[in-house]
């Protein structure tokens, strides 16, 4: 049908969420189809906010900090490490190589976990039972492996202000026994994504799918994986310190740009990731893991930037003279990455729109922000981090 | 003898498909499970005691423009594949001239038809009476039609009919051409069956249509179909969870669910068994005969469990080509059948 007849026509929706099998968390998406091609989406968010950031204002800074890892239970590390990082950074705290090496390794680890829970949802949402299945039976190990180090699988609260914590520092055994376990998952994951990349159905079904060009990536900003399948080559870990400084890994850029890509670029950084462990156990400093001759007090707004599993994440905050949090921002990846789905799923099949929407990873509970909705004046608002500042600047 | 061999039949033949078919989701998961390295659920769970659960759980009534007619529909289906199994019995050959391919074909086609009018008459909360919080405050969505997921799953089988379900009826159509008749069971004689009287020693004297080159083009086309008229992976494309979820069957619950199950799990042995009785020549009949049947009947089911552990949904993008495809081989396997 031409395209003047379809301005006349009325326009299909189909929506999906708030609760739906494909969607772990809640969001909605509001799909506007020609038969079964999308032709514009509308993907919102914000319904489950916690508020985590305005409950750590005037928190001593070492409990705020381990409220960051409770933003996400599958990423928690980063956002503790991304956190302390930063009040180190701002309060100029020296600490040791060794504990360096560990929140790589636990960063890494995360990663590992992260992306195969994201292979296991893909393949889940496409249907394929078997290698959904295998992505979790793979991810085992993995969450093990993150046991073995912290003592716990999820929320490892491996850093912290001047090192890490020293249950979680890596003796001879532990090593040893991380690498045996390493090689193997090393093995598996191989073959296992020759297999992928291999199959016909499957490669069929994400090949031409949820295409987002390298100008769209920017223009939208994708983050991490999603930028990076899309042909944009940054990562923070080839500028963080802790990683250029030390290790040897490759940063995975396809440029594709498709469903196809994505998934792939996951499976390929989760090689690399294995490649970082291994040479952060192989190099670990011998040495003590924290430094705890640190003075805390009034500090600036300090920022820090780092790679989380989904991309980039930011954290800035600054310190009361007692070293109280005076605010926090904490900005994650899915956000932005949500709002380039959009674009990515028009032309796709319906049942191939979901596959690319959660093809960016998304996590509500890192996206979620504040929604005021002020019943006296009838009207409805989102705070922006400007907002956010302005609060945090009342007396406490 | 013969109207107390119909009435036999007509009783028991229903009793026995339905008394196997709870066993075959069982198995099937069982399958599944073992190629995931999983241990899998008890085989009678799924196809048995999950119906006996859903018939004691409180009633609910669907949210649907015709909730009788939403809940009979399953029931209507479920009596469908017990008259499709009793067309196939030897002793139904001379009613109303009934036990043709023709009238199976159109039975089956009834079949999937009642999928489109289930997606039509179910309205689920999952889409549309969800509410969106603009509209919960009133806005009006001008020129926006709203469309339910079950209506989009009435769409897609319709789609399905119209194309996917080509190679199934290629699949019963070979045997008749290698035959050169329509009745089932003149296919099944053609075999090598004997009426009057079949044991199961009988069995090693048939020439079965599947160890013929038609015979094997026609049964790949016919499996193929099989998993299509299912709605097995991967061509669940009208209950796929990436989109419509459970499609037009999200809104049965209780003993309608339980009725659902009975359906399916009905048409997974009697689809079956309508395969053991053309390309092997051993249609359902009373006595030690039946066993043989009942247990080639269990090569469709095992087999699609198989490839449905390791396939993806499919959507019409790949389903078009892939239906054209095993319709072409079908087709061959009918040139064959000709030459």
């Amino acid at each position: 049908m031409a395209d003047v007849d379809r301005k006349d026509r009325a326009e299909v929706e189909v929506p999906l969420g708030m609760v739906h099998s494909a969607l772990l968390e809640p969001f909605r998406i509001r799909l506007f189809v020609d038969d079964e091609v999308v032709v514009d989406a509308e993907i919102t968010y914000d319904t489950a906010h916690r508020g985590i950031e305005r409950m750590m204002e005037g928190m001593p800074v070492q409990k705020g900090l381990i409220l960051t890892e409770r933003i996400c239970g599958i990423c928690s590390h980063i956002h503790i490490w991304n956190g302390t990082r930063m009040v180190e950074r701002g309060l100029g705290i020296e600490v040791p190589q060794r504990a360096h090496h560990i929140r790589v390794i636990g960063n890494e680890m995360e990663r590992l976990h992260s992306h195969l829970l994201y292979l296991g949802h893909a393949f889940e949402i496409l249907g394929h039972e078997t290698f959904s299945m295998r992505c979790f039976m793979f991810r085992e190990p993995v969450q093990n492996m993150l046991f073995f180090l912290s003592g716990n699988r999820v929320h490892y609260t491996i850093p912290v202000i001047g090192g890490i914590r020293p249950r979680c520092d890596i003796d001879k055994d532990k090593k040893q026994t991380l690498l045996a376990m390493l090689k193997s998952l090393d093995e598996e994951l191989k073959a296992f994504g020759n297999r992928v990349i291999n199959d016909t159905l499957i490669v069929s079904r994400i090949k031409d799918i949820g295409y987002l060009s390298k100008e769209d990536a920017i223009k939208y900003g994708a983050l991490g994986p999603n930028m990076r399948a899309s042909g944009v080559n940054f990562d923070w870990r080839i500028k963080v310190p802790e990683y250029k400084d030390n290790f040897d890994f490759e940063v995975i850029v396809r440029e594709g740009g498709t469903v196809l890509d994505r998934v792939a670029c996951r499976l390929f950084e989760c090689l690399e990731s294995i490649k970082i462990i291994k040479q952060a156990l192989e190099t670990l400093p011998d040495e003590e893991p924290i430094n705890v001759g640190y003075e805390l007090g009034r500090m600036g707004y300090s920022t820090s930037y780092n790679e989380a599993a989904r991309g980039e994440i930011y954290d800035s905050c600054s310190l009361d003279d007692l070293g109280r949090i005076q605010s926090y921002i904490n900005r994650t990846p899915s956000m932005s990455s949500l709002s380039a789905m959009e674009v990515s799923c028009i032309g796709d099949h319906l049942t191939d729109a979901t596959i690319t929407i959660v093809s960016c990873d998304p996590c509500l509970t890192c996206t979620n922000r504040v929604t005021v909705v002020d019943e006296n004046k009838d009207k409805e608002y989102i705070l922006e981090p400007e907002d956010i500042r302005r609060l945090a600047r009342r007396k406490i | 003898m013969e109207a107390k061999e119909f009435v036999l039949t007509t009783i028991f033949i229903p009793v026995v498909a339905f008394i196997v078919s709870t066993w075959i989701p069982g198995i099937m998961r069982k399958i599944q499970a073992r190629i995931q390295l999983r241990i899998g659920p008890p085989i009678l769970t799924p196809g048995f005691w999950a119906v006996l659960k859903f018939i004691y759980k409180e009633r609910i009534e669907p949210v649907s423009p015709f909730p009788r007619l939403y809940h009979s529909l399953p029931l209507i289906g479920l009596f469908l594949m017990f008259f499709i199994i009793l067309l196939t019995t030897p002793a139904w050959v001379d009613v109303l001239g009934l036990t043709t391919l023709v009238a199976v074909a159109g039975l089956m086609k009834v079949e999937e038809m009642l999928y489109i009018f289930m997606g039509n008459l179910s309205r689920s909360i999952m889409s549309v009476r969800m509410p969106y919080p603009d509209q919960v405050k009133g806005a009006i969505l001008k020129g926006n039609a709203r469309r339910f997921f079950e209506q989009v799953s009435a769409i897609r089988t319709f789609k399905l009919i119209s194309i996917g379900s080509f190679p199934l009826y290629i699949g019963l159509f070979v045997p008749a051409v290698v035959t050169g008749t329509i009745s089932i069971v003149g296919v099944a004689v053609y075999q090598g069956f004997n009426t009057t009287s079949f044991a199961i020693s009988d069995i090693f004297s048939l020439k079965p249509l599947l160890w013929s080159i038609p015979g094997v083009l026609g049964a790949i086309s016919y499996f193929i179909g099989y998993l299509v008229i299912l709605n097995e992976y991967p061509f669940s494309i009208m209950h796929t969870k990436a989109d419509v979820i459970e499609g037009p069957t999200l809104e049965y619950a209780a003993w309608a669910r339980a009725s659902y199950y009975l359906m399916r799990e009905a048409t997974m042995f009697v689809m079956s068994s309508v395969f053991v009785t053309l390309y092997f020549g051993i249609p359902p009949v009373l006595g030690w005969a039946l066993i043989p049947h009942v247990l080639l009947a269990m090569i469709l089911p095992v087999a699609a469990a198989v490839v449905s552990a390791f396939t993806p949904v499919l959507t019409f993008k790949q389903i078009y080509p892939l239906s054209l495809g095993f319709t072409a081989l079908g087709i061959v396997g009918i040139i064959f059948a000709i030459l």
